[in-house]
């Protein structure tokens, strides 16, 4: 999941930065309104992570620039102003959720895994698609029931295949998924993940549309399966 | 008491006491002029009679002696004709003869079974003729007069209390709209009173008041953000310490060792804000004040602040700062010094010396402080001693510069900022010498 910090503090940013990586989040960090602007036009972010206080201004008029814009990414608006009119404001300029700082981590993480769950429509934070069902908070894939052992990137890759339900999704796409600006990435380096996931979850577990992308196969619960699933 | 009470109360006694004692006033004179016009037509009618009596032939009743004609009486008026000797001729009331049988001419009170008569005596030639007024038909007289005043009286003077409280009313009217609008108004609302349509009276108080709230408004919204800014700059590093904190305890290794550098750095940024939080307040409470201090040298105040700083290397003083004493105590001049050096380090271009020069001007100590760098603009100068203002530098605390200020308004001086022509800022300090 792909996430978009807007903090003017270093030390906030890397820290929150290094948090939410921990929960397999991928972070892009710029430190001014305009930079935010910049960032959410070039890529499709999962969600916003916002402070209010930047050095050009403050982050509601961008919320509120925005969501006139018609954006709809969820914003979760970051302060240190824990007045309930200030609070109020935020939401109603249209963020979606609000923590004061400072802020624990775990919350933040847990109100993000919500956000995302509430904007892809789920009931509970199970994410789901025919045998295959993914923990997006325990990082956990199973299939059929039996977890499936993955590494981080391919439970990343996973994940936005699932969310992305049955919409094919571009290479490129999927590596603003996988990777954040900073990133260096190898070029063979989303055929490897692939690779391995079809090698986890079974060859028709991921469709290669020529020429535009991946989506996931249908895994009827009733179908038959030919890959192995690690005990 | 309320205004109206009392305006009403005051002029409604006043104009009572008036009337009041206009009226006893008319009604003493009335009654003087009614004793009179009364005693006037008892003359009257006395000497009416001695004109009859004139005609009738004198032997009438210098015959015989005894033969006294009776006059029917009328109520509350007697008349009694006599000889000179004083033999009755004619009366009306003969059980009054004696009452009156008065010899003198003139007026007199006399009494009979009770009642008080007045009584008027005229000697006619060979005749003396009394005729007499009992004074209650008087007094019952001057009792109707009264009556027949008083009334109107009274109604005239419930109109116009009715009158002066409706005046007054009407008067104080804007005063009533007035309170309705205070009274209906939110407590925490701060907008202006609207003047127009108010008397002129109380214009000088509502626009007072007006000025007042435009005060208290501008005061609040500065304390807000003062609360505002002194909020981020707390909360923002207690963030970075909780977050880093939170990450050690799931990481391993290198990762775990950076995370707690950031938590400790941010301890320290913690500590630093706040110490100058503290030492603002301090400075602005009375707990340090000028009083007598012993003189400070400005050198060693110096030498101390660039040693705290570590940037010896990078000032470069001239030798007249050695000598100036200041009367300002060596804490605080070494903490304006520091913050000072502290800013010019950070916002100088790196690799560019700090110059330090001071000298005497008028008893006070001038140190100017010159850093190269970006010149900054003249809009943003005014606003660099602003508390939490830190420009484009997100380094620091913002309160550097204020602090400095409030040392040397504190002593007795003054700070003065400016920027251009390859400098990036001097800043002026002006102290008094010891």
């Amino acid at each position: 999941m792909r996430v978009l910090l807007v903090e003017d503090d270093p030390p906030v940013a890397a820290g929150v930065e290094a948090g939410l990586a921990l929960s397999d989040f991928v972070v892009d960090i710029v430190t001014t309104l305009d930079d935010a602007r910049g960032a959410l036009a070039a890529i499709d972010y999962d969600a916003v992570v916002l402070d209010r206080r930047l050095p050009d201004g403050d982050g509601l008029t961008l919320l509120q620039q925005w969501r006139r814009a018609g954006v709809a990414t969820p914003v979760l608006m970051l302060t240190a102003r824990d007045a309930v009119a200030s609070r109020v404001e935020g939401l109603q300029s249209g963020a979606d959720d609000y923590l004061v700082k400072p802020f624990d981590l775990d919350e933040l993480t847990a109100r993000l895994q919500a956000l995302l769950r509430r904007s892809a429509g789920q009931v509970d934070h199970f994410l789901r698609h025919g045998r295959l069902a993914l923990d997006p908070v325990a990082r956990i894939a199973t299939l059929d029931g039996a977890p499936v052992v993955l590494v981080r990137r391919e439970l990343m890759l996973l994940e936005a295949l699932i969310r992305a339900r049955g919409r094919i999704l571009s290479a490129d796409q999927l590596k603003d998924r996988l990777y954040s600006i900073d990133d260096e990435i190898e070029s063979n380096a989303l055929n490897v993940h692939i690779y391995q996931l079809r090698r986890k979850l079974g060859r028709e577990a991921i469709e290669t549309i020529r020429g535009v992308g991946y989506r996931l196969g249908a895994l009827p619960v009733d179908g038959s399966h030919s890959g192995s699933t690690p005990s | 008491m309320s205004l109206r009470l009392r305006l009403v109360a005051t002029l409604g006694i006043t104009l009572m006491l008036l009337w009041g004692l206009t009226a006893a006033w008319s009604m003493r004179d009335l009654s003087t002029q009614l004793d009179r016009s009364l005693d006037q037509r008892l003359a009257q009618s006395a000497r009416m009679v001695a004109g009859l009596l004139d005609r009738v032939p004198a032997s009438a009743w210098n015959g015989e002696a005894g033969e006294i004609s009776t006059i029917p009486p009328l109520k509350g008026i007697a008349c009694r004709v006599s000889s000179l000797r004083g033999q009755v001729v004619a009366g009306t009331h003969p059980e009054m003869n004696d009452v009156l049988a008065v010899d003198d001419e003139g007026y007199h009170y006399r009494d009979y079974d009770g009642q008080r008569w007045r009584v008027y005596t005229l000697v006619d030639d060979d005749k003396r003729i009394t005729v007499a007024d009992r004074l209650r038909e008087r007094a019952a007289l001057l009792d109707q007069v009264r009556r027949a005043a008083f009334y109107p009286f009274l109604l005239a003077s419930i109109g116009s209390l009715i009158a002066l409280w409706w005046g007054v009313t009407r008067g104080l009217s804007p005063l009533s709209r007035l309170q309705r609008r205070l009274m209906s108004r939110d407590h925490d609302d701060l907008s202006a009173l609207p003047i127009r349509s108010l008397p002129g009276e109380i214009r000088p108080l509502i626009d007072g008041f007006n000025i007042l709230l435009a005060r208290t408004r501008r005061m609040l919204a500065l304390e807000q953000r003062f609360t505002d800014d002194a909020a981020h700059e707390l909360r923002t590093p207690l963030t970075a310490i909780r977050t880093h904190l939170q990450i050690a305890r799931r990481v391993n290794g290198d990762p775990r060792r950076e995370a707690m550098q950031q938590a400790e750095a941010g301890v320290e940024r913690l500590t630093k804000t706040l110490d100058q939080l503290l030492l603002l307040a301090r400075m602005e409470s009375d707990e340090i004040t000028r009083g007598s201090v012993n003189p400070t040298r400005l050198g060693e105040a110096l030498e101390a602040a660039m040693v705290e700083t570590g940037s010896r290397d990078r000032c470069h003083w001239h030798a007249s700062v050695e000598r100036l004493h200041v009367a300002l105590s060596r804490e605080l001049l070494v903490i304006a010094l520091r913050n000072l050096l502290e800013n010019a380090m950070r916002h100088g271009s790196p690799d560019t010396l700090i110059e330090i020069e001071a000298h005497e001007t008028n008893g006070m100590a001038v140190i100017d402080l010159v850093n190269q760098g970006e010149t900054i603009p003249p809009e943003q100068i005014a606003r660099l001693t602003e508390r939490f203002h830190r420009g484009n530098h997100p380094q620091g605390s913002g309160l550097g510069l204020s602090i400095v200020e409030a040392i040397a308004t504190r002593a007795g001086g003054s700070v003065r900022l400016a920027s251009g022509d390859g400098i990036g800022l001097r800043v002026t300090l002006s102290l008094p010498l010891a």
